[in-house]
């Protein structure tokens, strides 16, 4: 696209900003996953860090996660805002002590210059009521747009952390953009393929506009909502049969049924904080069997850690 | 006790807590808790000082005591023994009393001494204390004082067990060039600290506590003093300005921008003259509430396409910096003016419909619900003051719309703004639309009052339908938990009703309301209302410091409308303060004693055929003389001109109970009396119970 005004033609592509991030947290000892194949509101949905953030066990692990925000779908016209995007999504835990110096070296190691940019930790405290979750922690500015979500947890599904977790959420759209120059998301150079220049458009614009309209008009509330009952019931009889990783499934699955319903407007606001602590209570049966679950085997990978 | 003065020298104390990012909003409280609780210590622990400072910055919290003693002054602790009888026998040998005294002071009974007092004589022992060293005292201290704070989100991290605003990294403890031994929050302390995070990521070492904030500064690029920040911000903001026009600075947002840089450099950015076309409230609300950014002004007050953000840096390359504010102020403000476009394209009534989707509160129906009440208290209220009723209806129909219109979502507290302008661009009159503004009026205590008649109806509407609505759900606020805010909205049409001088009747009002729901109420459900409502009065009274006395005595007679009320109770303070009062009251009281004690219903009408003294006669026709003049002036609500009349009765009514005794044998005489003492107590209770005014 020409009509981009990109400051320097040494830029990251949208899948080098990706790759370099990946690699930069596996070099320092992140597992590194891949996403979550179900639809998820946040990177902190992926079982990589909901469930892991749970007990006892030592875990760090590093993946990008695609995410739908129904509600956010603004048919391609807006130029931050859409209803899929990506995040990338560290967890360290327990979190080191020089966790926000790992992060800015992940930003160094993107070209970002610290003293150029004005990088800040502006207090942002997280709270997830579908989740049962909160932390504490800031969003960072780059230049006063806030680039990456950082996040002591705190609690998760109810259950206290110990030892706490560090997450880091990267947005990646507009790091990409910040770091391209463009002032419009589906202006980003997503590959210099050998068909030619990629951009975020090619790749996404045709999929917001048609998901925006499902979302907003299309979306069929009946089905939806009854869908959310029978999530709701199937996780409860996992739960019963202490299958936590597939209730948990059927908790996502609930979710993303709810922000459907809210994003189609059909629900009031009592409704809709009905179906928040539905899922809440969901959320926390979950955590509360896992937790028993890895301890039954024993916490394997906190052995790991002292062997 | 007795103390004695020796060397002591002092030096300066330093504690630095290094930490992560700290909330820039409750730095500055955070801090001077901290300094408070170490200066508690200090006099705790009798160590004399100077005086304390608080410094912080985002990575610091800091206190720095000048001259501090450096050790608790040398003294005496006395300890008195049994009697000096009873410690030594006939041949002056010790007792066992005296034997046990000395050992449990440590010392030989040839160590003890006489002392003599008034009160008799005992054994005493005198034992030198020596100063404890201020080093060896410092750790307990900063721990408590750290401990004390209060911390309303406290956080864990990492392996450890500590709890802190944010992680802690380091620690201070610095006495003179000397490091106290201390381990707090889970870290030695030491004399390294840390500067700005980029610009001087290296440790630096504080030789001595006394020059701390000038190397954080020349060293460290931190501006440790949170008033020289402030003062620095300030005097970039009005340079960078320059002949363009003014900052506008709004001391809260300065405070917080002072919280959120350790070196601050302002930078001068701006944005596309065509936004300036949207309503400016949209524009200021971006900047100062979402961006912290400040904005500037033209002589006339004119909003100019500019604004200052406050950087953390002396950036390498600035523009880079300024574009990237402009990118995201451009970003925010597309969006807001798509928002507001889409707004545009249809009338603000449409909205109302859309209300029927919100609940207000499950059993008081949707906000459409709400809606609909609201127009009939507007009409009814307008009625009763004399407002146009029509208008204000409208307003009240149109007065939640805005609710459901997309800026509002996007940016909650422009609620009021944004239906003003839409209520504007769809030809409502000016005072509708201002109406749907200022409806929201007061938002907290110490605001601004609705300034016209249609938008003070409408606040009012919206305050007591809320009011009646979540009391008839049971939720009344109890201790500190409010959560519906009826409180404030109590305080607001207390503060309404008086300040704009509303003569409404509040019982009516009250009943009004009730009967917009389509559901039974309580019995007593109106006066709980409306005693609710006096509690706040009572409390916005005592704010004022007019005693609680004065409004019992006027509570008594239960006046529903406030102006009303008000009107009394400037009367009763003004007669509080007549020379005749005190002896007034005390009449009041003592009739008041004296038809206590009488239980029968006494018969009807005075019959001044039946007195026998001057004083009883005198008082009977100076009673009917007042009371002629009383009433109508009581009609009138001229309250204190009547309690004058009522002051001026004093000299009857001394002469009467001196003079007449009321509980005579004889029952026709003693009745008539009483019934004498009954007008006169009616009297008394026109516009308030004066008996209430006494005091204690």
């Amino acid at each position: 696209m020409n009509k981009s005004k990109r400051t320097t033609n040494n830029f990251l592509t949208f899948q080098d900003l990706i790759l370099k991030l990946q690699q930069y947290w596996m070099q320092q000892g992140c597992v590194l996953l891949q996403p979550l194949d179900l639809e998820v509101g946040a990177g902190t949905f992926h079982p990589g860090s909901f469930l892991r953030a749970i007990g006892p066990e030592p875990w760090s692990a590093v993946y990008a996660q695609p995410c739908r925000r129904p509600a956010d779908g603004r048919y391609g016209e807006n130029p931050n805002r859409s209803q899929h995007y990506y995040q990338l999504q560290v967890i360290l835990k327990p979190s080191p002590s020089n966790i926000q110096e790992l992060y800015l070296n992940s930003l160094r190691a993107l070209g970002v210059d610290t003293l150029v940019d004005d990088i800040r930790f502006v207090e942002d405290n997280w709270e997830s009521p579908t989740l049962g979750a909160w932390g504490v922690g800031w969003e960072v500015w780059q230049n006063g747009m806030e680039i990456t979500q950082f996040t002591y947890f705190q609690q998760v599904g109810g259950l206290d952390c110990k030892p706490v977790a560090g997450e880091i959420t990267y947005g990646l759209e507009r790091l990409a953009m910040d770091l391209q120059g463009v002032d419009n998301m589906y202006d980003i150079v997503w590959s210099e393929s050998r068909s030619g220049r990629v951009t975020y458009g090619d790749v996404f614009l045709q999929n917001e506009k048609e998901m925006s309209r499902y979302n907003f008009t299309y979306a069929d509330t009946a089905m939806l909502g009854n869908n959310f009952n029978v999530f709701e019931s199937d996780c409860q009889r996992l739960l019963a049969a202490e299958l936590s990783l597939p209730a948990y499934e059927m908790v996502l699955h609930a979710s993303h049924a709810f922000n459907l319903l809210d994003a189609r407007g059909a629900l009031s606001v009592s409704e809709r904080q009905r179906y928040i602590l539905r899922v809440r209570a969901l959320a926390k049966a979950v955590a509360e069997c896992y937790f028993k679950e890895r301890e039954k085997m024993g916490f394997p990978l906190l052995k790991r850690e002292k062997e | 006790m007795i103390q004695e003065d020796n060397n002591i020298s002092q030096a300066d104390f330093l504690l630095e807590i290094g930490t992560e990012e700290l909330p820039a909003k409750s730095l500055q409280g955070l801090v001077a808790d901290l300094a408070f609780n170490v200066e508690q210590g200090l006099q705790n622990a009798e160590l004399s000082y100077g005086r304390a400072v608080a410094y912080a910055s985002p990575r610091r919290l800091a206190v720095l005591i000048r001259d501090l003693a450096d050790k608790q002054k040398d003294h005496v602790v006395e300890k008195r023994g049994p009697a000096f009888s009873a410690a030594f026998n006939e041949d002056g040998a010790p007792t066992q009393a005296c034997i046990g005294f000395a050992a449990s002071c440590g010392v030989t009974v040839s160590e003890l001494q006489k002392h003599k007092t008034s009160a008799g004589t005992w054994v005493m022992c005198r034992k030198p204390q020596p100063g404890v060293k201020t080093i060896n005292l410092m750790c307990g201290i900063i721990e408590d004082a750290v401990k004390k704070l209060s911390l309303p989100k406290a956080m864990r991290w990492g392996n450890t067990n500590e709890t802190f605003v944010r992680p802690v990294h380091w620690i201070i403890m610095l006495y003179a060039n000397q490091v106290v031994q201390a381990k707090i929050l889970g870290i030695e302390a030491g004399r390294i600290t840390y500067g700005h995070r980029f610009h001087h990521p290296d440790p630096i070492e504080i030789t001595h506590a006394s020059q701390y904030v000038e190397i954080l500064s020349t060293t460290g690029f931190v501006i440790v003093d949170i008033e020289q920040r402030k003062e620095m911000i300030r005097s970039q903001l009005s340079e960078l300005a320059g002949q363009r026009g003014t900052v506008v600075i709004d001391e809260d947002l300065l405070n917080e921008v002072t919280g959120m840089v350790e070196y601050p450099v302002a930078l001068l950015c701006a944005f596309n003259t065509k936004f300036l076309n949207m309503p400016l409230e949209i524009l200021k609300a971006v900047m100062r509430n979402h961006q912290r950014y400040f904005y500037l002004v033209d002589e006339k007050g004119g909003l100019l396409p500019y604004f200052v953000a406050l950087s953390n840096i002396k950036s390498k390359d600035e523009k880079r910096v300024i574009s990237g504010n402009e990118r995201v102020m451009r970003a925010r403000l597309n969006d807001a003016e798509f928002f507001y476009h889409v707004d545009l394209q249809k009338p603000l009534s449409d909205y109302v419909d859309r209300l029927k989707d919100v609940v207000y509160q499950s059993k008081l129906g949707s906000l459409y619900d709400k809606t609909k009440r609201m127009e009939k208290l507007a009409a009814f209220i307008s009625k009763e003051i004399g407002a146009d009723a029509t208008l204000a209806e409208r307003a009240a129909f149109l007065s939640k719309a805005d609710l459901m219109t997309s800026v509002v979502r996007e940016i909650p507290e422009l609620q009021g703004v944004m239906g003003y302008y839409y209520a504007l661009h769809q030809q409502e009159p000016q005072v509708v639309a201002a109406a749907v503004r200022d409806h929201y009026l007061p938002r907290y205590s110490g605001d601004a009052l609705p300034g016209n008649d249609i938008a003070l109806v409408v606040a009012l509407a919206d305050r007591i339908d809320h009011l009646v609505g979540i009391f008839s759900m049971g939720q009344v606020p109890t201790g500190d938990k409010d959560p519906f805010a009826l409180r404030r909205a109590a305080l607001a049409i207390v503060r309404i009703l008086i300040e704009k001088q509303v003569d409404l009747d509040l019982k009516k009002l009250i009943e009004f309301t009730c009967s917009t729901y389509n559901f039974e109420f309580p019995k007593t459900f109106v006066s709980q209302v409306l005693d609710f409502i006096f509690e706040r009065l009572r409390s916005w009274y005592a704010e004022q410091g007019i005693e609680s006395n004065i409004i019992h005595a006027v509570l008594a007679r239960y006046p529903t409308s406030l102006v009303d009320f008000n009107r009394r109770v400037q009367a009763v303070r003004i007669f509080e303060a007549e020379p005749q009062a005190g002896a007034l009251i005390a009449a009041h009281k003592r009739v008041n004693n004296i038809l206590k004690k009488i239980g029968l219903l006494l018969p009807e009408g005075f019959n001044l055929d039946l007195c026998t003294e001057d004083a009883e006669r005198q008082l009977a026709s100076e009673i009917k003389e007042a009371r002629d003049l009383i009433a109508p002036l009581y009609e009138e609500g001229f309250y204190t001109e009547a309690l004058k009349v009522l002051a001026e009765l004093k000299v009857v009514i001394d002469n009467f109970f001196d003079n007449v005794m009321v509980m005579v044998a004889d029952e026709k005489i003693r009745n008539n009396r009483l019934i004498l003492l009954h007008e006169l107590r009616d009297l008394f209770c026109y516009v308030a119970d004066i008996s209430l005014l006494a005091k204690g």
